[in-house]
């Protein structure tokens, strides 16, 4: 009677296929991927520059034109006498002293948005568990996905920190795989190729050493 | 020009005709179906030849692109209800290969594996690497490796000796 580990291999040997697709398909294909990635990593070039000039009008443009429309959506009323304003740590109007204005977001929330690190990051951890699956126990599973150093960078290969880039791309080590999210290319030089929504769908790759 | 040789040297048609073999058993192994086996190793070598310079230069481009077969494998089917569903739809397929019964017995009852399972035998008897060498393919500790394939093969045996007292 064989043993496992020789039917195993038996099995392998039978699954062998000694007929390679053509390289020619092969070649084809990657001119195909080489072309892609060209072609996306010149829309993220042009994606760049409109971020650029789309920050500037807002920092500018929208912040004067914001001014005008509060003047004039704004009814004419005289503000009121700021009487709480010493119990404040800072010289604010009187209106967010004594009650919150309620159409003004909160300071705070304004990098944590749908598209931040903060927002990519539970996604990630849920691809992270459904990569493993059943291969690992419950507490595997917390230690290897849900651990907090998830490490975000700027391209998949170099060694510094990135600014999550909403539809740009991103990667993140973890569980000692490299996941590759929102158009990275993940394996070459770092323009882009696919893309992979947050949430939706991550690669976990092996992570390869610069 | 596509450049066929890496920085190590290594020519990628040399390369891809010793590794296709394997690498399609492997894949067969891990998704259960020898044409869907063939599809995804293609897809990932063109992958390695798109990027030849690096991946050639890697200590296992094997390894990596057998990783990148199997994340084809999953996104493909990652919408599927359930890992059995998929199973079942894979196993229903054309399968051009023919085997030996007791090796087609053992190849369903390998489909049954946890993926993860599934990925490491794909790995140590498809491609013949060593434990050590699929822990670095993986990204993982060799213990993991060792204890996932501790658990595939008591699963295994388990079913086999199963299978085979329906039989007597």
């Amino acid at each position: 009677m064989h043993s496992l580990d020789d039917r195993l291999r038996a099995l392998a040997e039978g699954l062998e296929d000694a007929r390679p697709a053509s390289t020619e398909r092969i070649e084809r294909r990657a001119t195909q991927l080489r072309r892609r990635r060209r072609l996306a990593a010149t829309s993220g070039v042009v994606a760049a520059g409109l971020i650029v000039v789309a920050g500037a009008y807002a920092a500018f443009g929208w912040a004067d034109r914001a001014g005008d429309v509060t003047t004039i959506d704004r009814p004419p009323t005289t503000e009121p006498a700021p009487t709480t304003a010493s119990t404040l740590p800072r010289d604010t109007t009187s209106t967010t002293a004594t009650e919150p204005d309620t159409t003004t977001p909160p300071p705070a929330a304004g990098p944590a948005a749908a598209g931040s690190l903060e927002s990519a990051t539970p996604a990630i951890r849920a691809a992270c568990r459904r990569f493993y699956g059943s291969g690992l126990s419950q507490s595997e599973l917390a230690s290897t996905c849900d651990q907090p150093e998830i490490e975000f960078r700027s391209d998949c290969y170099a060694n510094r920190p990135v600014t999550f880039v909403p539809d740009e791309g991103g990667c993140a080590y973890l569980g000692g795989y490299l996941a590759v999210f929102h158009g990275q290319d993940p394996q070459a030089d770092g323009s882009g190729d696919f893309t992979f929504p947050v949430g939706d769908d991550v690669w976990f790759i092996h992570p390869e050493s610069d | 020009m596509p450049m066929r040789k890496s920085p190590v040297g290594l020519d990628f048609d040399e390369w891809y005709r010793a590794e296709w073999p394997r690498l399609v058993a492997s894949l067969a192994m891990m998704c259960g179906d020898r044409e869907q086996a063939r599809e995804l190793a293609a897809e990932a070598f063109a992958r390695a030849l798109a990027r030849w310079p690096r991946v050639g230069a890697m200590e296992s481009p094997g390894g990596w692109t057998y990783k990148v077969a199997v994340n084809l494998a999953r996104r493909k089917h990652g919408r599927a209800k359930t890992e059995q569903e998929v199973l079942l739809r894979m196993r229903s397929g054309t399968e051009s290969v023919v085997l030996p019964d007791h090796s087609a017995e053992l190849w369903t009852l390998v489909a049954t594996l946890p993926e993860r399972e599934r990925v490491a035998v794909g790995l140590r008897y498809g491609r013949g690497m060593s434990e050590p060498e699929i822990a670095a393919a993986l990204g993982v500790a060799t213990g993991t490796v060792s204890a996932t394939l501790h658990h595939a093969r008591k699963r295994l045996q388990v079913a086999l000796s199963d299978a085979s007292e329906e039989i007597a």
